[in-house]
């Protein structure tokens, strides 16, 4: 069993049959493994984190491979028992007490229970998260969840969804900000790009350090027909379990360890 | 029992760093006087201390696999800090060179001297952060040290400097029991009984099915004069004798 998360282009948002037409399901047809889809739309890398995690430390002798597509770096997630009344007044359709937050929709009607505290969001978008902080805890946690398979000695493959984040990640430690930005950034630099080195080709899709394409990357090489809110749509879905699944083949992955 | 390698890693906040136990500026006092140097002298180790003043649980696990070196150290003790903490990058700030990322503490949250910083770090402390979500992200902290020590095969002891932890963690359990009429509150109990589960295989771990802490065992001596709040010269001796009591009981150092 492959245990997959991500965010909503791993849970296969705006398909219409998620299940059947996301990636994780083709890949599982394409390699006969089983595959346990955890992902979820709007998801912050500290979900996708946690969420995979709380399976991994359960003792599950049925998962043999972990592959995750981290979310965009500055989403970030909450919880509040006390007022979770406030917020999910029409009903929670999950039942996760957790609230996932994009920058990008914080005005968004959709998303009531974000809005309510978007003034206070606002302020911690503008004057507190920065791309450096984000940037680091990502990769931590690529870090972490490399070590953590490790301990259970099962493969594990990871990357980014969408190569804005390459393209976040050279803006922020470019020439440039490090000669503004003096010896903070120099040694957050020095982190990120040591712990991004222990990782394995196949552990940096879409990352610094590899050729490999995000599946947001893949979907606009290939052509291929977007939803109407941007998510891939199917075709592109099937075309990068293709993908992969060569990257599979080329490294071994996922084989049975002795 | 591991005999070939020579250090204690430590890490933590400033009860770690040893604040308190000298001056500002005394930094062989310092290192010569806090609890982690005591413990490592009586195993003839050497003190490998990553500690850093107003440390939040995020810096404390990153900078850990960052810092140690597992190839020479024997056992970690890690003193986990107060779950409310929090880091940002500031490269506009002058104080604290060492630091990449200024951690933040709530209650210095209201001395911020830039305008625009103090305003945000309220908001962020009164609507986003949350005791939930503290104790959560606290707890994976923690299991994603003990995840990495037990792959290095290094014992590892979960402390903490005060019963901040322990109370928030019953502070949450209490409201998920005031909320049990609806699934997320039991699902978020669900998450935090795993998490404790996994960290409880661990018999070294403190502060979350008990309230040991170092705050607690010293309180009967006063505080530091040197910095109010900290534990003074005899306080870090009166927790290392207990620290080393509690790690040849052990027996994970030969």
């Amino acid at each position: 069993m492959l245990l997959v998360n991500g965010c909503s282009y791993t849970y296969g948002d705006e398909l219409e049959d998620p299940v059947n037409q996301r990636w994780s399901s083709h890949l599982s047809n394409l390699s006969g493994k089983k595959v346990e889809n955890i992902g979820s739309c709007g998801a912050s890398n500290s979900k996708i984190f946690r969420t995979t995690m709380d399976t991994l430390l359960t003792p599950r002798a049925d998962i043999t491979g972990v592959i995750i597509i981290w979310s965009a770096f500055e989403r970030v997630e909450f919880v509040n028992l006390s007022t979770h009344h406030l917020f999910w007044a029409e009903g929670n359709p999950d039942q996760d007490p957790w609230m996932q937050v994009s920058p990008s929709r914080l005005n968004s009607r959709q998303y009531k229970s974000v809005t309510r505290k978007t003034e206070s969001l606002k302020a911690f978008y503008n004057d507190l998260y920065t791309s450096e902080g984000g940037i680091w805890q990502t990769v931590n946690y690529m870090y972490w969840i490399k070590k953590l398979c490790e301990m259970h000695n099962i493969d594990c493959m990871q990357g980014w969804f969408h190569e804005a984040m390459l393209a976040r990640y050279r803006r922020v430690f470019s020439r440039i900000n490090h000669q503004n930005m003096g010896g903070r950034l120099a040694s957050i630099d020095k982190e990120v790009s040591g712990k991004l080195r222990e990782l394995a080709p196949y552990q940096l899709i879409g990352c610094p350090g590899t050729d490999y394409q995000t599946f947001n990357m893949f979907t606009e090489r290939g052509g291929y027909k977007r939803m109407p809110e941007d998510h891939p749509g199917p075709e592109a879905h099937e075309g990068y379990a293709q993908y992969l699944f060569d990257i599979i083949k080329e490294h071994n992955l996922f084989e049975e360890k002795i | 029992m591991r005999t070939k390698t020579n250090k204690i890693f430590f890490n933590g906040c400033s009860y770690t760093y040893g604040i308190g136990v000298a001056d500002f500026t005394d930094v062989y006092g310092i290192q010569n006087n806090r609890y982690s140097k005591l413990v490592a002298n009586h195993f003839n180790m050497i003190d490998d201390n990553a500690a850093q003043p107003g440390s939040c649980n995020q810096r404390i696990a990153r900078n850990t696999f960052t810092q140690c070196t597992p190839d020479e150290t024997s056992l970690a003790i890690i003193m986990w800090s107060d779950p409310p903490r929090t880091e940002i990058f500031r490269p506009q700030e002058n104080e604290y060179h060492f630091q990449d990322l200024a951690q933040i503490t709530p209650q210095g949250a209201n001395g911020t001297q830039s305008y625009e910083h103090r305003e945000a770090l309220l908001h962020y402390f009164t609507y986003i952060h949350s005791e939930e979500r503290a104790l959560i992200h606290t707890l994976y902290n923690m299991m994603s040290v003990e995840a990495y020590f037990r792959e290095k095969n290094i014992p590892v002891m979960h402390l903490h400097y005060k019963g901040n932890f322990n109370r928030v963690l019953r502070h949450v359990l209490q409201r998920c029991e005031d909320f049990s009429n609806n699934d997320e509150s039991i699902n978020l109990k669900r998450e935090i009984e795993n998490s404790i589960n996994y960290l409880s295989t661990n018999k070294f771990l403190t502060g979350v099915n008990d309230n040991i802490n170092f705050n607690d065992m010293v309180k009967h001596i006063p505080y530091s004069t040197i910095s109010l709040g900290h534990p003074d010269k005899e306080g870090h001796k009166l927790y290392s004798e207990w620290l080393i009591n509690y790690i040849e009981e052990s027996n994970v150092i030969s």
